[in-house]
């Protein structure tokens, strides 16, 4: 799907509309202009969408990012997403919630806080997205730095589409990294329906009836599948498929 | 003609006249019109055609229109088939049809399901669930209801004669089609079965179990609708049509038998590129590139080198089929001269054995 005309989202079906076409958006530009759309919408002015994948010790970030470029850099250069309060508020939680709410646990965090405000987050909301899988977590922050009650007025006027439009996001993530893991992997569709015959502790026999191709060559194909994803065995192989979202866990 | 790929692709909907020919015989009050044209004149038409040469679409411009056309065909087929099957039901119960013309009705509409199933194959080999969906739906009409479950088993072990679906050398159709059907439905239970402790899932998520479910209540319905008349013709199209899948599976795998540890390959599958049978048949005698590439769709396919070849086209080689020591006859010898060729690996395949090649 290319990207759609943009016009100003003026009801609560424009922006219901808007938010179930993200899925089906190609590229970032495309997502990003339409959320900006519906932020505006819902009366606030910055947003950040972090989705978090975990592979394993590792953690991995992807951002779409509404708001001063100054504050995305200072972020990182903090690396304030060890200590973020809303990440870990989000881990532990599923419920939308004000920003104001979340206790700040120690210096660090107030000091990350009182930049955010400097940066057009002096008052906001925290929604978190969770996938099936624990390994994939989205945290949507909308804020606003003009009146602090402003993020509350919109928080109760628009709570159940801000959720929507925080899931929308973490599918679009979630599928734009299944088809970027298989292109850069050169990975088919057979592998993966291997992989999730895997998953499903089928024998090699097994994935071979089911599948409808011969044994020496699933067997071979899971020989390639292993040595593409850099691992030893089979088990390993869907331990990082379900990581990188190949498949989904079990 | 047979070269063009353009008069190819317009071609296939010729598949549709399958379904149709049962109501187009009636019309011209000529009730075994199907079978008349289907195996009098589709292989002389096949002999005049030649062989198909055309090249597959891969090769061609592939405009999203063109696919799009394509790929929807076979779910226009189902339409169309399912269409026919309730009005033949209904002609056979409003018509109070003697025993030959119900007979002559249920062939007719029979070869439509044949090509049904095959149509099926070709659904439920595609990714869309729908596709899939429907494709169950196609074999539950023809009371088939392992089929999508046994056919992935047979890709699996094709031309291992333990596994089923290829015939040894010296077995007669009769003995194939019943002896298959049964190993068949053990094949796809112990399949789905150990699919299913594996995912730990109830005897709901059974596949076997659903579509057989399907099938019942289809029966109950054409019973409840056309009463006995139409469960005749229902029951007995579709047993028509299986035979009729069995016998092509027969003459697709005959004596082709694996060696211990061979890799499946051209070689396992009899191919006759006969041009009129792949248009009615969505390109079903690239039997050996199917093999190879089962999800590849049917427009793709091509002739493979090394396919052995049949003596004629698929049509021919059914009826041929249903007179064993005749069949014997035409296809002993070419297994003495595959297995010739076998023994000494050099060897090519002499031509009258070769299929024919694409463009």
């Amino acid at each position: 799907m290319g990207s759609r005309s943009p016009r100003t989202i003026g009801s609560f079906d424009d922006a219901n509309d808007r938010i179930s076409w993200i899925s089906g958006y190609e590229t970032e530009a495309d997502v990003d202009a339409a959320a900006r759309q519906i932020v505006e919408y819902f009366g606030l002015r910055s947003f950040v969408f972090s989705a978090l994948f975990r592979s394993g010790e590792r953690e991995h970030y992807r951002y779409l990012v509404g708001c001063e470029p100054d504050w995305c850099f200072l972020y990182n250069q903090n690396k304030w997403y060890a200590i973020d309060p809303f990440i870990d508020y989000a881990l532990n939680n599923t419920s939308p919630i004000l920003a104001s709410e979340i206790p700040l646990t120690s210096p660090g965090q107030e000091r990350l806080m009182a930049e955010a405000a400097e940066h057009g987050f002096r008052s906001g909301i925290v929604i978190p997205a969770h996938s099936r899988s624990a390994i994939r977590l989205g945290i949507l922050y909308l804020g606003t730095s003009v009146e602090p009650d402003r993020a509350r007025e919109s928080f109760n006027k628009h709570r159940s589409l801000m959720r929507a439009f925080a899931l929308e996001l973490l599918e679009w993530w979630d599928v734009k990294l299944r088809e970027s893991g298989l292109d850069e992997l050169d990975l088919d569709a057979l592998d993966v329906d291997l992989l999730t015959k895997a998953q499903e502790h089928a024998t090699a026999g097994e994935a071979a009836r089911e599948l409808g191709i011969t044994l020496s060559r699933v067997k071979a194909r899971y020989e390639r599948i292993t040595r593409k994803l850099g691992v030893e065995n089979k088990r390993g192989a869907v331990e990082k498929a379900v990581a990188l979202g190949l498949i989904k866990s079990a | 003609m047979a070269d063009s790929s353009t008069l190819k692709l317009a071609a296939f909907p010729l598949c549709l006249c399958m379904p149709l020919l049962a109501p187009f015989g009636l019309w011209l009050d000529t009730p075994w019109l199907a079978p008349i044209l289907v195996f009098g004149l589709c292989p002389v038409l096949g002999l005049l055609i030649g062989q198909d040469r055309a090249l597959p679409v891969v090769g061609l411009h592939r405009h999203p229109l063109l696919l799009a056309y394509l790929d929807f065909l076979p779910r226009i087929y189902a339409l169309v088939w399912i269409a026919i099957l309730t009005w033949a039901a209904g002609y056979a119960s409003r018509m109070n049809l003697s025993g030959p013309a119900l007979a002559a009705l249920t062939v007719s509409v029979g070869l439509g399901s044949a090509t049904a199933i095959c149509t099926a194959h070709e659904l439920m080999h595609r990714r869309s669930q729908f596709d899939v969906l429907l494709a169950r739906l196609m074999t539950a009409l023809c009371l088939y209801g392992h089929m999508v479950i046994e056919h992935f088993h047979h890709h699996a072990n094709f031309g291992d004669i333990a596994a089923g679906a290829t015939a040894p050398r010296g077995m007669s159709i009769y003995h194939f089609a019943s002896a298959d059907f049964l190993h068949g439905l053990r094949n796809a239970w112990t399949v789905e079965s150990a699919r299913m402790r594996r995912c730990r899932v109830g005897w709901w998520h059974n596949r076997m179990i659903q579509d057989y479910a399907l099938a019942l209540v289809l029966a109950l319905a054409f019973f409840a609708s056309f009463g006995s008349a139409g469960l005749i013709l229902f029951i007995g199209q579709a047993a028509f049509a299986i035979f009729c899948f069995e016998v092509i599976t027969y003459v697709h795998h005959y004596g082709l038998v694996r060696e211990d540890a061979e890799e499946a390959g051209a070689q396992h599958a009899w191919a006759h590129h006969c041009w009129i049978t792949n248009c009615l048949t969505f390109n079903n005698t690239f039997q050996s590139d199917h093999h190879l590439r089962p999800t590849t769709p049917y427009y793709e396919l091509h002739s493979m080198h090394g396919a052995p070849r049949l003596p004629a086209s698929y049509f021919t080689m059914f009826c041929v089929a249903l007179v064993p020591p005749f069949w014997r006859f035409l296809m002993d010898h070419r297994l003495d001269a595959l297995a010739d060729a076998r023994r000494d690996r050099n060897r090519e395949l002499p031509d009258w054995l070769r299929a024919e090649r694409c463009g």
